[in-house]
């Protein structure tokens, strides 16, 4: 009987039985989960040293700005050398 | 165009829009993962190896738009001369990069199973390796100057003569015999792949899209921190 093989399959499912048939990927296992693996490694990796660069660099300019470094924020103290710049004109 | 061309709005922009792109970016990998994985059927010639599809063809499209998106963005620094503009270029093609080699690198493993071999010099597979060679030749030559503008033209000039590679890939399996199955997606007369296909290789296609997305934002926050960083410290040694 059709469905009720369906119902045993299911229910072996939720049994929690490894799927071997999943993860053999009906015998291409060893293409399809590199596949997946570089591309997943890539992506994550890419993301990761974005995201790395941006706080890295992000967090120094911020330290900088601080020490007064900023030559937009010393200009008014040092008089001379033309109006001073207001605002920020990042 | 020029009303973004201001970092400070661009930013105010772009961080608004980045947790957005990043939530949209983990459900499109979430729901088209899950159909690449359980919900789709196999090929009934190519048997499960059709899954890699869902990760080679999306990058093969997002390595291809990312490098007509750099060329824009060159284009526009050689014109308008907005350092955003470069910036962009600068930031895309890592991103480009990694796409590339991610299509490179799945495209071998689909190949083996299916070609019986890993590489074959055809068309296609040249050009897509020349498009690599293309962001790496990039990313050397605008790093190979002091003044960052020069390096930026010079970038510039080279992402806009690479791009004759980009319809060289496109049509190279209708021009040259080749291994690789033609295009069953954008094509003239319709998608010819099956619709059960289609929706796990778009939601993936989605999926690398808006990641893309994320990506430049956050590089172009790093490139500017960069070239921040470069104007405090040339202050500072006056």
């Amino acid at each position: 009987m059709a469905m009720g093989e369906m119902g045993r399959g299911k229910s072996e499912a939720v049994r929690g039985e490894p799927d071997v048939d999943f993860f053999s990927m009906g015998g291409y296992a060893a293409y399809v989960w590199p596949s997946y693996g570089v591309a997943g490694v890539i992506l994550f990796w890419l993301l990761l040293a974005s995201w790395r660069a941006a706080r890295v660099g992000e967090a120094e300019v911020e330290r900088l700005r601080a020490l007064g470094a900023d030559p937009r924020r010393r200009a008014p103290q040092s008089g001379s050398d033309g109006p001073p710049v207001t605002g920020d004109q990042v | 165009m020029h009303r973004f061309a201001n970092p400070t709005r661009f930013f105010r922009i772009a961080n608004a829009v980045l947790p957005v792109l990043a939530l949209l970016t983990v459900g499109l990998f979430g729901v088209g993962l899950y159909y690449a994985l359980f919900n789709s059927p196999a090929d009934y010639q190519q048997g499960e190896t059709v899954r890699i599809m869902y990760v080679h063809v999306p990058a093969a499209w997002s390595a291809l738009a990312c490098y007509g998106a750099m060329a824009l963005a060159g284009a526009s620094f050689l014109i308008w001369k907005h350092t955003l503009a470069d910036l962009a270029a600068r930031a895309a093609a890592p991103i480009g990069a990694g796409f590339t080699a991610i299509a490179l690198a799945t495209g071998a493993l689909w190949g083996q199973p299916m070609w019986g071999t890993w590489w074959v010099w055809d068309a296609r597979l040249t050009s897509v390796l020349i498009l690599f060679f293309l962001y790496l030749g990039y990313i050397a030559l605008v790093n190979a100057f002091d003044d960052p503008d020069r390096g930026g033209r010079a970038g510039a000039v080279l992402a806009l003569v690479g791009l004759i590679n980009l319809p060289i890939i496109r049509f190279s399996v209708d021009w040259w015999n080749t291994l690789h199955q033609p295009a069953s997606v954008l094509r003239m007369d319709g998608p010819s792949i099956a619709p059960e296909m289609l929706l796990p290789l778009l939601l993936m296609a989605g999926a690398y899209f808006s990641l893309f997305g994320v990506l430049m934002i956050l590089r172009l926050r790093a490139l500017f921190a960069e070239r921040r960083l470069r104007q405090l410290r040339l202050a500072a040694a006056d």
